[in-house]
């Protein structure tokens, strides 16, 4: 299939799935009140849309993350099927169209396998040239690692979950489902979130897998005033449905067995406690994958590569470039298996509310051990948001709020398919106002404020340390709930 | 519809079948908050009242501290996090006594008095 038969194909794809969604929410708004009142099948949903402004910064290496100049769209259109056959039952899907910015930290890895050097055979070089070629290597795998990041409008199965009740204490759920972890994951539509953006936690740099396919046992009760909920699932885990499906991906999942994953999440809300509410998030898997890598093969003579050798690092990408494009009918893709992981979740999560004033939170801490490197992940993410809702009458509300988010890792080079960031920590501060009519349309205005840092030494060999690595913004929502 | 009700007005209404004769308000708001989905050994389904009625909003301030507004956020948190969807809203009290009397497990709140005999008036728990 061609590219533009692909481009057809997927056209064809959103058209099939958005068609009915449209259609839907017509007949929704058509139903006659008398009808609503006993149907079991329900369509409801939101949109919203945003505009932004940054001021680019020259080699900033965030930027990829992030919608350079003015920009104005819509952002997401969630669609929900709700269908309840009888009391015990209940059929639950939503559909997301997203004006997203997907962020594939990984290009193919480049190597390439030097058998002779202007008529010299490789194994006969000296030991120091063939060190220079190594570090050269390294540079070049490295300078492939740099993220890579590209809007993308698509639409995307968020879940499509079957519940069955036996009682209070037990509902079983099949299909995929939102990751029950902390607060942000499940809330995750505009309408409801207080800021614009989410975490980064919960979203570009998600410590929890966002959704799942699996089973879940769920259920809850009171005792006393005490309410306590539980989640618990097994699933056949971590996996990026937007990353899979893109052919320059790179990386490829196998063995499937081995992405099994298992986790859950636990909550205890205390109704004479201003509903303060705390919970645990928990969650552990494997993952394994294989990588796509460019092998280039040199057996001729080559002017370029004597000085690529004596390049510093900011020329080598470029001059590389250069030197292998008369020799790309030689270079050849391979796959080897690159990543063998597992990971280990553990979250905690609050809110509570005082005189108008509500406070949230959650600290997530992730290990992924690389059983390929034999290196140790520690990624460390920890929010806070604190508003004030001012009700000015019956329909119109208005929140300040400020929000505060930490996010740092230790060793990069263990945990691949989640990051390979050219800094090793990331503050960010917010500050809006969320302003909500009639309780289901918000109109929303921050200024957000990136600070990257770069303490700890990282393996990726970069050219900003000399860049200001800060980066602020506006952005504005509205946000609609139907 | 009327204006300016307390809370003595009101009356809590469920199928006569309900072995319940009483309900405290606790049970109410979880009920109402969708926390608990079975009451008296049934599946509960609670009915709600059209925003005009002005009875919606003394229910929702004695049992449950919340306002129309606040109470119509809190269902939209709960849709779109996928926990459930807000009580069927009635645009008569009529219709929902007349709900109520043919549904085993409804429940609702109306003015005391438009209840009558097909329905069965819970009294409040202290």
């Amino acid at each position: 299939m061609g590219n533009r038969e692909k481009r057809t194909f997927g056209r064809i794809r959103i058209g099939i799935l958005v068609c009915p969604m449209l259609l839907s929410i017509l007949q929704s708004f058509l139903l006659p009140i008398n009808l609503q009142a006993d149907e079991r099948f329900k369509v409801y949903g939101f949109i919203d849309a945003g505009a932004g402004l940054i001021e680019p910064k020259e080699n900033h290496p965030a930027l990829g993350f992030f919608r350079q100049g003015f920009n104005f769209g819509v952002e997401h259109l969630n669609l929900y099927f709700d269908f309840k056959p009888n009391e015990r039952t209940r059929a639950l899907a939503e559909l997301s169209y997203g004006d997203d910015i997907i962020v594939s930290h990984w290009r193919p890895g480049l190597e390439f396998e030097p058998i002779r050097i202007d008529g010299i055979p490789y194994t006969e070089l000296s030991e120091s040239f063939r060190n220079s070629l190594q570090e050269i290597q390294d540079n070049l795998n490295a300078q492939s690692y740099l993220p890579d990041t590209a809007r993308s409008h698509s639409v995307k199965l968020i879940r499509a979950q079957m519940d069955f009740r036996m009682n209070e204490l037990l509902t079983l759920r099949a299909g995929r489902f939102i990751t029950p972890a902390g607060i942000w994951n499940v809330d995750h539509g505009s309408p409801v979130l207080i800021t614009i953006g989410y975490p980064y936690q919960s979203s570009l740099l998600p410590l929890f897998p966002l959704w799942q396919e699996g089973l879940m046992l769920m259920g809850g009760t009171f005792i006393d005033d005490i309410e306590i909920n539980y989640n618990l699932f097994g699933s056949t885990g971590w996996r990026d449905n937007d990353l899979d499906n893109k052919e320059t991906y790179p990386f490829r999942t196998i063995d499937s067995w081995k992405h099994m994953g298992a986790g859950g999440h636990t909550e205890v809300s205390f109704e004479k406690l201003q509903g303060i509410t705390v919970g645990v998030s928990g969650y552990a898997g494997g993952d394994h994958r294989t990588e796509t890598y460019a092998v280039a093969t040199i057996d001729r003579p080559s002017s370029k590569l004597i000085s690529l050798i004596s390049a510093d690092s900011s020329q080598q990408e470029s001059m590389a470039r250069d030197l292998f494009t008369p020799y790309m009918d030689e270079i050849t893709f391979r796959n080897r298996v690159r990543q063998l992981k597992h990971h280990y979740v553990a979250g905690i999560d609050a809110k509570a509310s005082y005189a108008n004033f509500t406070l949230q939170g959650e600290i997530n801490h992730r290990e992924v051990d690389n059983e390929m490197t034999g290196g140790v992940n520690e990624f460390f993410g920890f929010y806070a948001l604190l508003n004030y809702l001012y009700s000015v009458n019956n329909w119109l509300s208005l929140t300040p709020y400020f929000m505060f988010e930490h996010l740092d890792w230790t060793d990069p080079t263990s945990d691949p398919t989640l990051i390979q960031l050219p800094f090793d920590s990331w503050n960010s501060y917010i500050g809006g106002l969320n302003l909500c009519l009639w309780g289901n349309a918000r109109f929303k205005a921050e200024y957000r404020y990136n600070q990257m840092g770069l303490e700890k030494p990282v393996r990726i060999k970069h050219r900003y340390s000399e860049v200001d690595l800060s980066l602020g913004y506006w952005v504005g929502q509205f946000s609609l709930a139907f | 519809m009327s204006i300016g009700h307390s809370a003595s007005a009101l009356a809590i209404i469920t199928h006569p079948s309900c072995k319940e004769n009483s309900i405290s308000a606790a049970e109410i708001k979880r009920i109402y908050k969708g926390k608990i989905q079975e009451w008296a050994g049934r599946t509960v389904t609670p009915l709600d009242l059209d925003p005009v009625h002005s009875v919606k909003n003394t229910f929702l301030k004695h049992y449950l501290n919340m306002d129309v507004m606040k109470y119509r956020q809190f269902w939209m948190t709960q849709a779109i996090k996928g926990t459930g969807t807000a009580p069927t809203e009635m645009k008569t009290q009529q219709d929902v006594v007349k709900y109520v009397s043919s549904h085993p497990g409804a429940i609702a709140y109306v003015e005391a008095v438009v209840s009558d005999s097909t329905v069965k008036v819970l009294k409040i728990k202290e």
